[in-house]
This record gives structure tokens, C-alpha cells and sequence, in this order.
């Protein structure tokens, strides 16, 4: 279990430094997709089942969708992604970054081990998270419907600012 | 506009801040900021000309970064002291970092340059919501913060104070005037909110007023520089004589209400043994009170050279409603003796 943290925390960092790199839209957002996986992953692991359900459907199902098709409208004739240089060498740049800044924070032995204290892990039926999210949605109803309409003005600001063909500074579509 | 999507607009707004005002958790105060961020966007950018957008969107962003700023601090301060109440903040660093983001949000020096573009590119009216109904949510978080750094706030004023007299100083475009206006306002508020919040709110309802009239004459004049109101004085002749007196309630000067604010301020820094800090921000006030002199010359002190024809032009009835410019600028020149009564509303 341990190591799967491991691994999840590593896929991490190096998608944060694929994002950092500077890449074209399109692989920045592969980047993304794999930092917010493994971000995902680290919160199931610690109870957050619940949370990172939904991070996976809004976050990389809803926004980076649309983020995607916003990027794809913006054609770039040659895209570059990890495959070229400069990327390529800005993200081992920040690879090695976070490699030297991990080895001089690190503090001894005992800091660099971890102990699994929920020895439970895949026999629980109750995660961490589910006491939070009843209390959200029976105490924190007027919240979640002010949520929803807050969404509601969000669309119709989002529909002003880009009414119109050409008007103003956004593209005639 | 739409007055469908106006109305929506304009209820977003009212809700944000009632969200703030309501809130004594951080996540629903953020909630009621970013909810006003949001309602005025399209509001700004309804013109869609390029100088309007790049004013959203340049609001958009220092906005979005100070709220993000806030959000990051709460969540430290729920890691740091187990809790998320506004009231009960106890560690100084949470606190600093939400002082400077009310700060950037409200637009004190240091972090105020976004305020004088951001206000260029924006009509008048639209000017007038973002400086007067967009500075009450994050002016009722500041309220109720603890005061971890003394001294911080106390610089926060005083070069608020200074950057809006000295900024303010060769600015021809009037809204460019009134943003450097509401800096230094707003740095005599943050000035005594850690001695005494109600002369802060004081301040702040006193500062509404007279831009609030300012905005006003601005707008029936149709003038967004200082050589257009060199015509006001033929087209309007009654307001073109008390809008020195509104400027002048602006820069604090006595009998004017706009004394008000400032005697009782001053009064408060050297009942607590500021005497050295109550002197720089009097004399910092000086400068601004240059400009607005400076308007009140151009526009009624002197009358410009005009040909014949502008000199007597038709007094056509104005569609604009001028009962709000009415109350407003009585209440701007004649409060000041109604002080105690103003003291006393105000209760924190």
C-alpha cells in the first residue's frame, strides 16, 4: 500500500513538471489528466473516496473536456509536447529540481518511511469522507443550492462576455 | 444590455455580498467574494470595446489571485488552528496573508495599481458599483480579523494614503483621479480599523457618499477629463457651484462632512499615541487635496474661453434621474454637524 502511495505521489510530480515544461495546450493537458490520477489516488487511499470521484468526473471529465475542446478551436500547426527539446529539457530541469530539493529537506531515516495505520483498508465499508458528505448535502443543502446557482450565473456571465460575433476582443465564433 | 441578464447581474452582486456579511465561515465568505468577481464581469465588459475587456479582464485577475490568496490562508489557518470561524483567528501568519489579500482585493498600496487602469476603462456608472458596492464584502472581513501585526496595517494606510495623494497628483483623466481618490480613503480606513472598526465603517459610509455625488456630477456631465468640465459651468450652472464643495468634502477639509472621517481618525491615533503617524497622514492628505482644488479651478473657479455659441447653450431637461446627486450632495456638505449621531450609528 505504501508503495502504491509511492507511486502515485511520484506520477505527480513528474506530471507537474510535464505541465511546467511549457508544452502545447494539448500535452500540458495529458499532463493534467495524470496529475490529477494520481492525485485522485492518494486521496482514496487516505478515505477520500468520495472526493475523488468527483474530482475525477468535474475536474478531468467536465473542465479538462472542455479545456481540450477550447484548446483544439486554438489550432497550433506544430504542437510540441515532450518529444522536443526544449520541453523536454525544461521538465528534466524541474525533474532534478524537485530530486535535489527532496534530497535537502530530507530529514533521516525515520522521515523517509511510512507506516500503514489503517490496516482495514480494503475491508471498510465506511471511509473517511462519508460522515462529511451526508453532513454536506443534510446541514449544507442551502449551500449546495446556492452552489447551483451560482453555476447558473457563471453560464450566463460566461454567454455575455462571449455574445456576439467579433465583438470586443474574443474571436467571430 | 439584456435587462433580463442586467437583472441577474445586478441580484448576483446583492447576493455575494449578503453571502459575505452572512458568513462566519471562511469557505462561504470566499464563496460571496468570488460571486461578486463573477456578477461584474459582464458588467464592465458590456461595451466590448478593447479597452473595456482589458479592464475585466484585468480585474478578473487580480481578483481571482486575491481570492485564491484567501482561500490558500483559510485553509492553512483550518490546518493550523483546527477551525474555520472569521472570528476566531489566532495565528499571525493565516491572519498576514488574508490582510494582504483583503487588501489586493480592495486596492491598498501596496497592492493598488491594478485600481486606476481597471477604473479608466470602465464607464462611470459601472466605475461607481466597483468602488463603492464592491468594496463592502472584503471591508466587512477586514473588520473582523484579528490584529496580528500592528504595524503592518498601520503601513498598509499610510502608504495608501501616500501613493493616492502623489499618484493622483498628474492625472488628467477624472477616473483616474477617483481610483487614486479611493486608495487614499481607503488607507484612512485601514489606517484606525485596528484602534476603532467604527470609525472605520465611519469612513467608509462617508467616502460612499461623496463618490458617490462625484461619480454623479461626472456623469450628468458627461465628462471623463478635466478640460470637458471646463464647459460645465454653461450647461449646469447650479451644479458646476457646489461640486467644489463635494471635491472639497473629498479632500477633508472642515466644515465639509468629509472632515468628519479625518478629525475623528486623527483624534484616535493620538489618543493612542501615534502622534508621528497621525502627522504623516495629515500631510499626505494634502496632496490629494491639490487635485481636487485642481478640479474645483478648472471647473468653477475659472471660466475657460468658449465661442459665443457655447456660452449660452439650450438647458435641455436630462433624462438621468438627479434625485440620488440631490440627497447625496446635501448629505456630502452638511453632515458634519450631525457628528455625534454619526459616531453612534456606527456600532461594531
Amino acid at each position: 500500500m505504501v508503495y502504491i502511495f509511492f507511486l502515485f505521489l511520484f506520477c505527480l510530480v513528474l506530471g507537474l513538471a510535464a505541465v511546467a515544461s511549457n508544452p502545447s495546450p494539448y500535452f500540458a493537458a495529458l499532463g493534467l489528466v495524470m496529475v490529477a490520477g494520481a492525485g485522485c489516488g492518494v486521496l482514496v487511499g487516505h478515505g477520500g473516496s468520495f472526493l475523488s470521484l468527483v474530482l475525477f468526473l468535474i475536474y478531468l471529465g467536465g473542465m479538462l473536456v472542455v479545456f481540450a475542446y477550447s484548446a483544439a478551436l486554438a489550432a497550433e500547426p506544430y504542437p510540441e509536447g515532450l518529444g522536443s527539446w526544449p520541453v523536454l529539457g525544461v521538465m528534466l530541469t524541474y525533474a532534478l529540481g524537485a530530486v535535489m530539493a527532496s534530497v535537502f529537506f530530507w530529514g533521516g531515516w525515520y522521515e523517509g518511511s511510512w507506516t500503514s495505520a489503517d490496516e482495514f483498508v480494503e475491508f471498510s465499508l465506511f471511509r473517511g469522507d462519508i460522515a462529511g458528505v451526508a453532513l454536506m448535502y443534510s446541514m449544507g443543502g442551502g449551500i449546495l443550492i446556492m452552489g447551483a446557482w451560482v453555476l447558473l450565473l457563471t453560464l450566463f456571465v460566461v454567454l455575455e462576455l462571449t455574445r456576439g460575433l467579433s465583438r470586443g476582443a474574443l474571436r467571430a465564433v | 444590455m439584456n435587462p433580463y441578464i442586467l437583472s441577474i447581474l445586478l441580484f448576483g452582486l446583492g447576493l455575494g455580498t449578503m453571502t459575505t456579511f452572512a458568513s462566519s465561515h471562511w469557505l462561504l465568505a470566499w464563496m460571496g467574494l468570488e460571486i461578486n468577481t463573477l456578477a461584474i464581469i459582464p458588467l464592465m465588459a458590456q461595451h466590448h470595446h478593447p479597452r473595456a475587456v482589458e479592464a475585466a479582464t484585468k480585474y478578473f485577475l487580480t481578483q481571482a489571485a486575491a481570492a485564491a490568496m484567501l482561500l490558500f490562508a483559510s485553509t492553512t489557518n483550518a490546518w493550523l488552528t483546527g477551525q474555520w470561524d472569521i472570528q476566531q483567528m489566532t495565528h499571525p501568519l493565516p491572519i498576514t496573508m488574508i490582510t494582504l489579500a483583503l487588501a489586493l482585493k480592495v486596492g491598498l498600496a501596496p497592492l493598488h495599481a491594478w485600481l486606476p487602469e481597471v477604473l479608466q476603462g470602465l464607464d462611470l456608472s459601472t466605475g461607481l458599483i466597483l468602488s463603492t458596492w464592491q468594496k463592502l464584502a472584503p471591508f466587512s472581513l477586514l473588520l473582523q480579523m484579528q490584529t496580528s501585526n500592528p504595524t503592518m496595517l498601520i503601513l498598509l494606510g499610510l502608504t495608501s494614503t501616500l501613493v493616492g495623494g502623489w499618484g493622483g497628483l498628474n492625472q488628467t483623466q477624472l477616473r483616474k483621479i477617483l481610483a487614486y481618490s479611493s486608495i487614499a480613503h481607503l488607507g484612512w480606513m485601514i489606517l484606525v480599523m485596528q484602534f476603532s472598526p467604527s470609525l472605520s465603517l465611519l469612513a467608509l459610509m462617508t467616502y460612499f457618499i461623496m463618490t458617490f455625488s462625484a461619480f454623479l456630477v461626472f456623469k450628468l456631465n458627461k465628462a471623463t477629463n478635466i478640460n470637458s468640465l471646463a464647459s460645465s459651468w454653461a450647461k449646469m450652472p447650479v451644479i458646476t457651484s457646489l461640486t467644489p464643495l463635494i471635491l472639497l468634502s473629498l479632500g477633508g477639509l472642515p466644515p465639509l462632512t468629509g472632515f468628519l472621517p479625518k478629525w475623528l481618525i486623527l483624534q484616535e491615533l493620538a489618543k493612542q499615541a501615534l502622534p508621528l503617524t497621525a502627522t504623516l497622514a495629515a500631510l499626505t492628505a494634502l496632496l490629494s487635496l491639490y487635485f481636487y482644488l485642481r478640479l474645483c479651478y478648472a471647473m468653477t473657479l475659472t471660466m475657460s474661453p468658449n465661442n459665443l455659441v457655447g456660452t449660452a447653450p439650450w438647458r435641455l431637461p436630462s433624462f438621468q434621474l438627479t434625485l440620488p446627486l440631490a440627497t447625496t450632495t446635501t448629505m456630502t456638505i452638511l453632515l458634519l454637524p450631525l457628528a455625534p449621531a454619526a459616531t453612534t450609528l456606527m456600532t461594531i
